[in-house]
């Protein structure tokens, strides 16, 4: 059951382009990263489904409503930059947002509770806002994000503004909304955060959808034949090669922490990577194996730049 | 209704919580009170101002001057002088909203008209409760007087029924007058983040206000003249002209019932507009707005 359908949509400013035909959907239940570098039109596209923006083409149905003001009672949008009064008291400030949204005063009121209680924000209700810190607001902005108990939430770059132990509080937070059933759309250019969270992403460029899918569909759709191999000896790279299983092999330099003899290989198409592992092992004994898959850095660089990532240590391993 | 309601009661909250707003309702009589004191005293030994002082007639001439018209022109007075005040008050708003951001969150939930609706609504009771604290220290004042020296109370004003339809023309006329200038405000908020640029756009409002109260003066002596009865229809002329004329017995009373309806079309008109403009505004966060862009807005929804 899709929660969120777009098909089509096209948005000019002017004579730019800043959609061009994007069709998209998002099922119930599913975490989805919105990628895409600045100007993309990540921003157009979610001011579109929260009914800010009107598109010059195509259609957007939130839980089957078309975008309006109903539709958006049902989402909890966070945008990119944040907006909060000033001069008003932390709960005021929550309730207020929660009861636009149509939301029950009592109820928001627990909910209210429970969020402020996983910020670590219990006791700060009579607080002003402008008496909170930078990071404070940022979480009193996602509560009157979430206050009213949307199913479909949307956040643009949730974790700006948060150290590392509120950055894994959000993640927890984040994962538990996912438990509970909300659909969740992260845009956001903090990659390990997406991957770590997201179970499929969208990536957008220049205004057009390139890939949509599930990461781990995607990330075998790009992978490479590339293998990463730590040996307790030596190995013989021509007695190797003679195997006829392999395209190349180098020896590079052992990974950190892990003694022994670090290899890459490329194997030719078509061959089974147990044997590979047959054939290595008749050499030396094997400490560690694994298969390099393409972060979703390197992913993104592809799809944007045309050229894959040069940080190594973005890479992440299926490992045998 | 909900939602226009919520709105109105949170900014009023919020406004009428806050220090200044009870700093500037006690501090603004007393400083009044101070400069008319110290202005008297100035003034009352400089030989200029006695001899002017000797010229100005004791009593005004009652053909010249009738209660309906200095009720009249008194009205369209304060209404300028509100929305002078209370006008930048909208707009500080708006702008405010437009420079943190908020109007994006508000906006998902909130449709344009309602959310200008409410702010010039929230506005206009807080000046109300200004003019009502003031009042009750005016009042205040007079009863001290009236024990001090037991002066005559006009009281058969109040069985009079044309005091009580007076003060409906004044209060449609002052309403309509400030929910339409107030949207102006509101849009003017809207329209841009530039200091610079929203200062150009508040002294054209300024400048349409302060010609209403100069027209209006006009049309205290020259109710009857072709000028001020055109200007009885012009919604940003009619609040003044339109409280004169009505209350001096200038117009019939259907000129003034078409007047206020034009008034009240016009100033529904600019309360959607200024929505919109409200809601598409966020676009042009530090883009020059040009003329173009109205079309933009108004095509939006």
């Amino acid at each position: 059951m899709e929660i969120l359908q777009i098909d089509g949509l096209v948005k000019h400013y002017a004579s730019t382009k800043a959609l061009d035909n994007v069709s998209l959907s998002v099922a119930k239940g599913e975490i989805c990263g919105l990628l895409g570098p600045n100007g993309a039109g990540k921003t157009t596209i979610l001011r579109i489904i929260n009914n800010l923006l009107v598109s010059d083409a195509g259609s957007v149905l939130v839980n089957g409503i078309p975008a309006s003001l109903e539709a958006s009672r049902n989402i909890g949008y966070m945008p990119e930059e944040r907006g909060l009064y000033d001069k008003m008291r932390v709960e005021d400030q929550i309730l207020y947002f929660g009861q636009l949204k149509g939301g029950d005063k009592a109820r928001l009121r627990n909910v209210m509770g429970e969020y402020m209680e996983i910020f670590n924000l219990t006791g700060q209700g009579k607080r002003k806002i402008k008496e909170l810190s930078k990071g404070n607001q940022q979480k009193v902005q996602i509560i009157a994000t979430l206050v009213h108990e949307p199913e479909l939430v949307i956040l643009d770059e949730p974790f700006s503004g948060f150290d590392p132990i509120n950055g894994a509080l959000l993640r927890d937070l984040i994962a538990r909304l996912n438990e509970k059933g909300s659909t969740i759309i992260l845009s956001s250019h903090n990659m390990p955060a997406i991957e770590e969270m997201c179970s499929s992403i969208a990536l957008i460029n220049h205004g057009k959808l390139l890939v949509k899918g599930d990461i781990s569909d995607i990330k075998e759709q790009h992978r490479t034949s590339e293998l990463l191999l730590t040996t307790r000896n030596q190995l013989s790279i021509p007695l190797l090669m003679d195997s006829s299983l392999l395209e190349n092999v180098e020896t590079i330099p052992p990974v950190k922490g892990r003694k022994g003899y670090a290899y890459s290989i490329i194997k030719k198409p078509g061959i089974r990577n147990t044997d590979i592992l047959n054939a290595i092992s008749i050499q030396g004994e094997i400490l560690h194996f694994e298969e390099k898959l393409p972060s979703l850095n390197d992913i993104f660089l592809n799809y944007t730049t045309g050229q894959p990532s040069q940080e190594k240590s973005n890479f992440t391993h299926t490992s045998c | 209704m909900k939602q226009l309601n919520l709105i109105i009661k949170n900014e009023f909250l919020t406004d009428v919580r806050s220090k200044g707003f009870w700093i500037s309702t006690i501090i603004v009589p007393l400083i009044i009170i101070a400069f008319g004191i110290i202005f008297g005293f100035i003034l009352k030994d400089a030989d200029s101002f006695n001899n002017v002082a000797k010229d100005l007639p004791t009593q005004p001439d009652p053909e010249e001057m009738t209660a309906g018209k200095a009720i009249g022109m008194m009205m369209g007075s304060c209404l300028t002088f509100f929305l002078m005040i209370y006008g930048a008050m909208i707009f500080n708003k708006v702008k405010t909203e437009k420079c943190n951001r908020i109007m994006e969150i508000i906006s998902t939930c909130v449709d344009g008209k309602t959310m200008m609706l409410a702010k010039i609504i929230s506005v206009g009771l807080l000046g109300l409760v200004q003019l009502i604290v003031w009042g009750s220290l005016i009042l205040v004042a007079i009863i001290g007087f009236y024990m001090v020296f037991q002066f005559a109370i006009p009281w058969e004003i109040l069985s009079n029924p044309k005091t009580y339809i007076y003060t409906l023309w004044i209060i449609l006329y002052f309403v309509g007058g400030y929910i339409l200038f107030g949207s102006l405000y509101a849009a003017c908020g809207a329209i841009t983040d530039k200091d610079n640029e929203n200062q150009a756009y508040m002294t054209v409002i300024t400048f349409i206000l302060l010609g209403t109260f100069y027209i209006g003066m006009y049309a205290v002596d020259n109710g009857d003249s072709a000028f001020a009865t055109a200007c009885n229809y012009i919604p940003f002329t009619s609040p003044t002209i339109g409280t004169i004329n009505a209350i001096s017995g200038v117009s019939p009373i259907w000129q003034t019932i078409l007047s206020i309806i034009i008034l009240y079309a016009t100033a529904y008109l600019c309360v959607t507009f200024s929505g919109k403009l409200y809601r598409s505004s966020m676009l042009l966060k530090g883009k020059q707005f040009t003329p173009k862009d109205l079309i933009t807005f108004i095509k939006s929804h």
